[in-house]
């Protein structure tokens, strides 16, 4: 009786001691959450990792913001009534007046906090960290080296964003991923001064050269064309980032040849061997094709597809949301939302297309061009018909109608156009531009004309080729988050625009930080042009 | 482990008897009873002098042979130890009285049973026998003042809803949660089964509260752990202090019935004032005519009365149309949502057992019906205990908790019970339809909800005795606690008309088992004690829910018959283990020294790698110097005198198990980022098609996460006078927490939002004292006695992980040197009397104005202040307060916390022979409440349209406004605005609104009669009592406008949505046969 009762203490005992010393008794598998110990390990993984990056770049791309710190910023729109982004952008000049508002810039602040840049950055980071030490042998051949390119690709890609939104930012290559890394010793949180914008730029080209080792060029018509990263996206960055940093060490009196240098190499890389071409601009159709994705101009741009369930009401947000006038569900035209969206006045349109109406692409990028209109509501009759004739752009609206729609929405679309981020003809005429600056005029004259042959334009005769060159790019890339940043790397600015030369001068391109980087991390200044403009 | 005494000592006198008889000696044989006539068994008769001794059977007999001339003497745990001379009588009965002194009470600290004079830690007692015959949906409300220290946090009167907890030596939880996840939740320990009320609550699906499953009639002790020394031993649960819970075990001998019965009602709660129908009209309109006057002289006020549109302002149709019939026909909304409660509660225990083995079974239902429509609670109650004594050297301890409880109506929020916050009905004099009244009250009492608990708990120890001193006890324990929650709103309750239905299950289960090897070894005045031990405890959390919108029909109110789209559900479950070792050992010397050392090592596999074990050691030392020969001469007056000694460290674990995983999110819910523009209607779940993961960037894995540790010194004394007459017992400590778990906001370029980690450093001095005294001696049929406790904790943020800048959050700040949760609202510094009292701004020359108040508007006055109207202090000193609430302006109130500086209970017991009387009461002083009931009441004289469409509330009687220049005032006037919108904001948020939370509760009045004995035999009953329970009798308050001070949220707001504590009457019957 004893002895049993023993025994069976006993064993009861081995039993919870051997397996409390079983080594997972202290490390259980948790199976409600995937974590980087179990993490990483089939190159499935680490494809979703990287997808992981598209995603939230995307995810950032999505609201517009690069049409509206890229285009709107410019002057050439002007904004509906009751919708569209943050009043502010429009009067870029003007946001020294705001200080009288107490604390609310709204929405301008909103764009003035880089955090979702840098869930980018630290998402891509640590993708990075984890891909490099994975053994090679858990991947198909090539495939490692590939993924590792986008991943460095969207990294750069993402720098070069901050460098030429901000200037000045925290630069982070390392994988965050414990605690010890953000506090420190003395339990205060760890924090990052800004680096100057030359040396974020430094680390866009460190890994835009890295990617370019490792990455091919594109198939076109493969179901990763223009929605992933390949060489020629890379290349297409690389010559950007040179010429902004041509643009950088220009302005700080620093040699700057060798960047130009580099761009017109690497930019003509991409456009000799990255098998892109010019998409014909013979219709609408043709042009909302280009829009919808994945055509032989896509170098790249973000995939948005509702075959894909990867899209997003327009109704609620987005490029759509701010450019498109949506048409009414059933047809009924007094429902339209012209006076929400935002449009180009007439006073306006001789910058985008001085030579209209030869210029096809003002009918095709836009709708009703030729409406004489400065304000949709003023000069614009309650007539219906009238209201058509606000002048929109029309690059974009490509949408399908939401089939859970409610009975009573009017305007419940999906979108369908992929975000650009580079598309042919603008790398072409990147090309164009390092041409000039590395005083190779004939060759970027070449370019020009082709462009303008395809805009239904004769050859450029003028003097001033830079300037033609940039001309080109607004009217092609309007809408597409370029312009702004063409200007400042140009020190060009067309009368539309309230750039002053003082404000060029104290560097007021850059936007002011907002005040949840500034009280969270002491370490970061603001902008200086900006001390004493904003209320934060 | 009282059935364990007996048996040992019973097996010991036996071997004695065997071997001493002698041959001049005589039989004696009698019966020991206790005062009520009954057998005690087991009780020691043996010889003076002698090594002679029996113990008695079953019966309370005994038999021994002794010599003629020899004294007897006869002790039992419990009883005073009685000598009684043989005079060569064969027959001795011997009667023994209740022994007095509370010094041999056993006490459980450790993982063993000692006495309580043999206690080094401090630690408190809670004496079951006053509370098991109060009916209670919830033990928690009855421990209340019950012990110093102990703070008994209710946040609502919701039964059988958690909410509370206790907490010992000051709320140390950086939380702002008001549930139990907001509190530092000590370890409690059932029966050998710990339990985490923070684990529990982590998956529960159904808010009930832990302390509501435990049957108050079942409880024989609850003993608390309060200091480090104490709770060192439980490692890296104790900081909190431990919580050791022991349900009652079966006494030895013939069967006992212990029968009761009790029925009572639960009054509504005291209504608030409200005028309806012609008098809300007439007052309304008084209260325009006054404002306007006021401000802009009697002729506006003619004018708008005169229906003229004067500088813009109009009155609102409802008040000037005098025929409309609702105004004789008004609604009073308090009516639809009260009602007058009922409990009843039903208990049988049976307790027995032969020499060898004794059982109890207790079974207990309680059922109340809430004082809120549609609220109910019921709760079954079976458990049963068998002691063994295998053989002499095993013994065995089985229990078994069985408990279903089913707690039904409200809302899914446990601090919200009302459809509408009482603060804010609706006017009564606007037409309902049939269908939104039924709207309204129909979100009470037409909702399903069910929230049932299933508990099953088994704990079996087993000890063996190896050698002699030599112990080896091993405790395995299971326990499941099962949750279900049913919830359905039909089409009819629903603002939107569709009908929702939520069916979710949550589990924990938890094993543990420890193996302890223990000695004892005492030679001469040399006493010594060691103890070692392994415990693991493994725990599986699980959950399920389904959800589903626009059901088939209200008829069918589960989730069955809904459309694909419509259901959505998810599940989860979580591992946690822990493994630990421990050690004790003791020396003592001549029963008066000792010193006590403890260690335990906690390995948790919630924390990464290299952080996983922590070591917490603990010294603790007693001095009993009234046992001193030197102080033999005071005995008398100083019958027992210890001083404790004790310095310890021990720590507490983060609710998160899940904190040092870095963990990835499907791009579904953030990542795709599309989402973010709202109702986007589509899961972006891909990029290309293809499935993609992001970061989890809510919160870094936390790698070096590790336990927070308090280390904790403390002084004790405890004093004993007059022979059993006054008892003092008092401490002081001090504490310091290291690394308490806290969430910092991260710099945005990390990427990750936010961490929590071991950031903030506590420090908490306190003392506490309890006083107990009997008016006469304890041999008096009329006895007197009354009980004191009194604490103080202050507990302030020693060390902010931030940099040291102050923390704030909402409506909170955390300072360093502070309580935590300091208030963060307008300064109010009252009305102003003059316009020239108004700071003007030497760079415009304009006087202090509301920034953004557009009251004036018409006249060009925007923002003036007027007098009558509040100031608040100008915190960025730019002359203008924040006329709305923008935030510019708030500031750290310093000095009130809602935290108490002073709590504590007096109880009192009056007997005179059948008939006994206790009254019980605890009381909290020092602290602030912010009212938020009367701020929300009167926030309706700040927006036109509420003041229209809400009731108005009558607080004449405490609520004293500003008038007329020179009025003392408290309160500002009361400026209700017109058309153009908004005004000073007078009644928002401000400092206006903290009132002293002081209150002194009288939590339960006894009058209990014993029939006598002369009855009581008539019916065949051993004993009959009837007994009468008044619940929150009576509560004085220092702000009459709090209804409860107990009733708030964590950061200190008064929550007026919750369930009210309600006043009851009980009256009861208890039969034992």
């Amino acid at each position: 009786m004893i002895n049993r009762y023993i025994n069976c203490t006993g064993i009861l005992l081995l039993v919870l001691v051997f397996s409390a010393c079983k080594k997972d008794f202290l490390s259980p598998r948790q199976v409600d959450l995937v974590y980087n110990e179990v993490f990483w390990s089939s190159e499935k993984d680490a494809e979703k990792g990287v997808l992981g990056i598209y995603s939230l770049y995307r995810g950032l791309m999505v609201s517009g913001q690069m049409y509206d710190r890229g285009d709107v910023t410019t002057g050439f729109f002007n904004r509906g009534w009751d919708g569209g982004s943050s009043d502010m952008l429009y009067l870029p000049g003007n946001f020294a007046d705001l200080t009288g508002t107490q604390k609310s810039w709204g929405a301008m602040e909103s764009y003035a906090d880089w955090n979702g840049y840098y869930k980018v950055i630290a998402q891509a980071n640590l993708v990075i960290a984890h891909m490099q030490s994975m053994p090679e042998k858990l991947f198909a051949k090539g495939d490692k080296e590939s993924l590792l390119g986008e991943a460095y690709f969207l990294r750069a890609l993402t720098y070069y964003n901050i460098a030429t939104i901000w200037g000045n930012a925290p630069l982070i290559d390392e994988s965050i991923e414990s605690s010890n890394q953000v506090i420190n010793g003395d339990k205060t949180l760890v924090t990052k001064p800004r680096s100057a914008d030359v040396e974020v730029m430094d680390s866009v080209l460190s890994d835009v050269h890295t990617a370019t080792g490792l990455l091919d060029y594109g198939t076109p018509g493969s179901a990763a064309w223009g929605i992933r990263a390949n060489k020629g996206s890379v290349e297409a960055l690389a010559g950007a980032a040179d010429l902004w940093m041509a643009f950088l060490k220009k302005r700080d009196g620093q040699p700057y040849s060798e960047y130009i240098t580099d761009a017109v190499a690497v930019l003509e890389d991409v456009v000799t061997n990255g098998r892109y071409s010019l998409v014909s601009y013979s219709s609408v159709d043709a042009i909302h094709n280009m829009y919808k994705g994945q055509s032989s101009e896509s170098v790249f741009e973000l995939n948005i597809s509702s075959d894909q369930n990867e899209t997003y009401r327009v109704d609620n947000g987005g490029i759509e949301f701010l450019t498109c006038k949506l048409p009414p569900l059933d047809g009924d035209v007094s429902k339209d939302r012209s006076s929400s969206i935002n449009y180009v006045p007439y006073s306006q349109k001789q910058y985008i297309y001085p030579e209209y109406p030869q210029d096809i692409r003002a009918n095709l990028f836009f709708d009703a061009w030729q409406s004489t209109y400065n304000e949709p509501f003023s000069d614009v009759s309650q007539v219906a018909t009238d209201r058509n004739l606000v002048t929109w752009m029309t690059k974009f609206a490509i949408f399908v109608v939401d089939p859970q729609h409610q009975w009573n929405e009017y305007v419940a679309y999906f979108a369908e156009a992929n975000i650009p981020v580079f598309r042919f003809t603008g790398i072409k005429l990147l090309l164009a531009e390092a041409y000039v600056k590395n005083n190779q005029p004939d060759k970027a004259l070449a370019i020009v004309n082709e462009i303008r042959t395809r805009a239904g334009l004769g050859n450029y005769a003028g003097s001033d080729l830079l300037r033609e060159v940039l001309q080109q790019r607004a009217s092609e890339l309007i809408g597409e988050g370029k312009i702004f940043f063409d200007e400042i790397r140009n020190n060009y600015f067309p009368p539309s625009s309230s750039m002053t030369p003082e404000r060029y001068a104290q560097k007021g391109y850059y936007w002011p930080v907002s005040s949840n980087v500034l009280t969270t991390n002491k370490m970061v200044a603001q902008t200086p042009y900006w001390n004493g403009k904003t209320t934060w | 482990m009282k059935g364990h005494f007996y048996c040992v000592t019973a097996f010991f006198f036996l071997i004695l008897y065997s071997t001493s008889l002698s041959a001049q000696d005589i039989p004696v044989s009698g019966k020991v009873t206790d005062s009520n006539g009954d057998p005690v068994i087991a009780a020691t008769v043996k010889v003076k002098g002698a090594k002679k001794g029996i113990a008695t059977n079953t019966n309370g007999e005994y038999t021994l042979d002794v010599a003629p001339n020899a004294i007897l003497v006869i002790s039992s745990v419990g009883y005073a130890t009685r000598e009684i001379p043989v005079d060569g009588k064969n027959q001795i009965n011997v009667a023994l009285k209740t022994d007095n002194s509370n010094l041999n009470e056993v006490v459980i600290v450790g993982y063993k049973t000692v006495k309580k004079r043999d206690v080094s830690g401090a630690v408190s007692s809670i004496d079951m026998k006053d509370l098991k015959d109060i009916p209670a949906a919830s033990l928690l409300s009855l421990l209340a003042g019950k012990a110093p220290g102990v703070q008994a946090v209710m946040r609502t009167g919701l039964p059988g809803g958690s909410g509370g907890g206790l907490v010992i030596r000051g709320n140390t939880s950086l939380s702002d949660a008001s549930d139990v996840t907001g509190l530092s939740n000590p370890l409690y320990i059932v029966d050998g089964v710990p339990i985490s009320l923070t684990d529990l609550a982590g998956f529960d699906v159904t808010q009930n509260d832990f302390f509501a499953t435990l049957n108050p009639n079942d409880i024989e002790s609850i003993d608390i752990l309060k200091d480090a020394s104490a709770t060192a031993i439980y490692g890296s649960r104790g900081a909190n202090g431990v919580v050791i819970i022991k349900t009652k075990r079966g006494q030895k001998g013939a069967t006992h019935f212990n029968f009761s019965a009790v029925q009572g009602i639960n009054f509504q709660p005291p209504r608030l004032k409200v005028y309806i129908g012609e008098a809300e009209r007439e007052e309304k309109l008084r209260l325009y005519q006054q404002s306007l006057t006021a401000l802009f002289g009697d002729q506006a006020w003619v004018d708008v009365r005169n229906g003229l549109e004067v500088m813009g302002y109009m009155l609102p149709p409802v008040l000037t149309d005098k025929n409309n019939p609702a105004f004789n026909n008004a609604y009073d909304y308090q009516d639809m949502f009260y009602q007058t409660g009922l409990s009843q509660q039903y208990n049988l225990d049976m307790s027995g057992g032969t020499e060898k083995s004794s059982f109890r079974i207790g079974m207990g239902y309680y059922k109340e019906k809430g004082i809120l429509v549609g609220f109910d609670f019921s709760r079954f109650t079976l458990n049963a205990t068998q002691t063994n004594d295998i053989t002499k050297n095993i013994h065995n301890d089985l229990s078994l908790r069985l408990t279903y409880l089913t707690r039904q109506g409200g809302q899914t929020d446990n601090l919200r019970s009302f459809p509408t916050s009482p603060t804010s009905l609706p006017s009564s004099l606007y037409y309902k339809t049939p269908d939104e009244l039924k709207l309204l009250s129909g979100q009470l009492g037409d909702t399903y909800q069910a929230n049932k608990s299933y508990l099953a708990s088994v704990s079996d120890g087993l000890r063996l005795t190896i050698a002699k001193g030599l112990t080896w006890e091993n405790q395995v324990a299971l326990s499941g606690n099962f949750g279900r929650e049913d919830y359905f709103v039909p089409s009819t309750a629903a603002a939107n008309s569709l009908s929702t239905s939520t069916a979710a299950s949550s589990g924990n289960f938890t094993v543990n088992a420890h193996s302890i090897m223990s000695y004892l070894h005492k030679s001469g005045d040399h006493e010594f004690t060691a103890l070692g031990g392994v415990e693991t405890n493994t725990e599986q959390q699980t959950l399920l829910n389904l959800m589903g919108e626009n059901g088939p029909s209200d008829f069918i109110q589960v989730v069955q018959g809904y459309k694909k789209g419509d259901i959505t559900g998810y599940s989860n479950i979580i591992k946690t283990n822990m493994l630990s070792y421990f050690g004790n050992i003791a020396y003592g010397y001549k029963d008066r020294y000792k010193i006590e050392g403890v260690l335990r090592r906690d390995a948790s596999s919630r924390f990464g790698q290299n952080n996983k074990w922590a070591t917490f050691p603990s010294v603790k030392s007693y001095w009993i110097f009234s046992d001193e020969p030197w102080l033999n001469a005071a005995k008398n007056v100083l019958s027992f005198g210890k001083l404790r000694l004790s310095v310890g460290s021990s720590g507490n674990i983060d609710g998160d198990p899940l904190l040092q995983y870095n963990s990835f999110v499907p791009t579904t819910n953030i990542g795709a980022g599309i989402n973010d523009i709202f109702e986007n209607k589509m899961d972006v779940g891909t990029y290309g098609g293809q499935g993609g993961l992001v970061s989890d960037f809510n919160k870094i894995a936390n790698r070096a996460l590790s336990w927070s540790k308090s280390t904790e010194i403390n002084y004790g004394l405890d004093l004993e006078f007059f022979n059993h007459r006054i008892y003092v017992t008092a401490d002081i400590y001090s504490r310091y927490i290291k690394g308490s778990v806290f969430t910092s906001q991260l710099a945005p370029y990390m990427g990750y939002n936010s961490i929590r980690s071991n950031l903030v450093d506590l420090i908490s001095n306190g003392w506490e004292t309890n006083i107990t005294g009997y008016l006469f001696p304890r041999e008096n049929k009329f006895q007197w006695d009354w009980t004191l406790n009194l604490s103080s904790n202050h507990t302030v943020i020693a060390k902010l992980g931030n940099g040291g800048r102050d923390y704030i959050s909402g409506n909170y700040a955390f300072v360093q040197g502070m309580p935590a949760f300091q208030y963060y609202t307008y300064e109010y510094l009252g009305p102003l009397q003059n316009v020239n009292d108004l700071p003007v701004n030497p760079m415009t020359g304009q006087p202090l104005s509301y920034y953004g108040a557009d009251a004036g508007l018409g006249l060009g006055q925007q923002g003036k202040i007027f007098p009558g109207m509040p100031l608040f202090t100008d915190v960025n000193g730019d002359y203008m307060i924040d006329g709305g609430d923008y935030g510019n302006d708030k500031k750290i109130i310093r000095g009130k916390s809602p935290e108490p500086k002073i709590m504590g209970g007096l109880s009192t017991n009056i007997k005179y022979k059948n008939l006994s009387l206790r009254v019980q009461s605890s009381f909290a002083f020092g602290f602030y409440v912010f009212n938020t009931s009367l701020q929300q009441m009167l926030s309706q004289y700040d927006d036109n349209i509420l003041f229209t469409t809400n009731a108005l509330y009558d607080l004449s009687s405490s609520v004293h406004f500003w008038q007329k220049p020179g009025d003392k005032a408290y309160y500002p006037m009361r400026y209700i605005t017109y058309s153009d919108g908004g005004s000073a904001r007078s009644f928002r948020e401000s400092s206006m609104f903290i009132e002293k939370g002081d209150y002194w509760s009288i939590d339960n009045v006894t009058l209990s009669y014993n029939l006598p004995q002369r009855f009581v035999k008539r019916t065949g009953a051993k004993g009959i009592n009837f007994y009468s329970t008044m619940m929150n009798a009576y509560m004085w308050k220092a702000s009459p406008n709090i209804p409860d001070p107990r009733m708030t949220t964590k950061t200190g707001y008064y929550n007026g949505q919750g369930y009210p504590i309600s006043r009851s009457m009980v009256l009861g019957i208890n039969v034992n046969f």
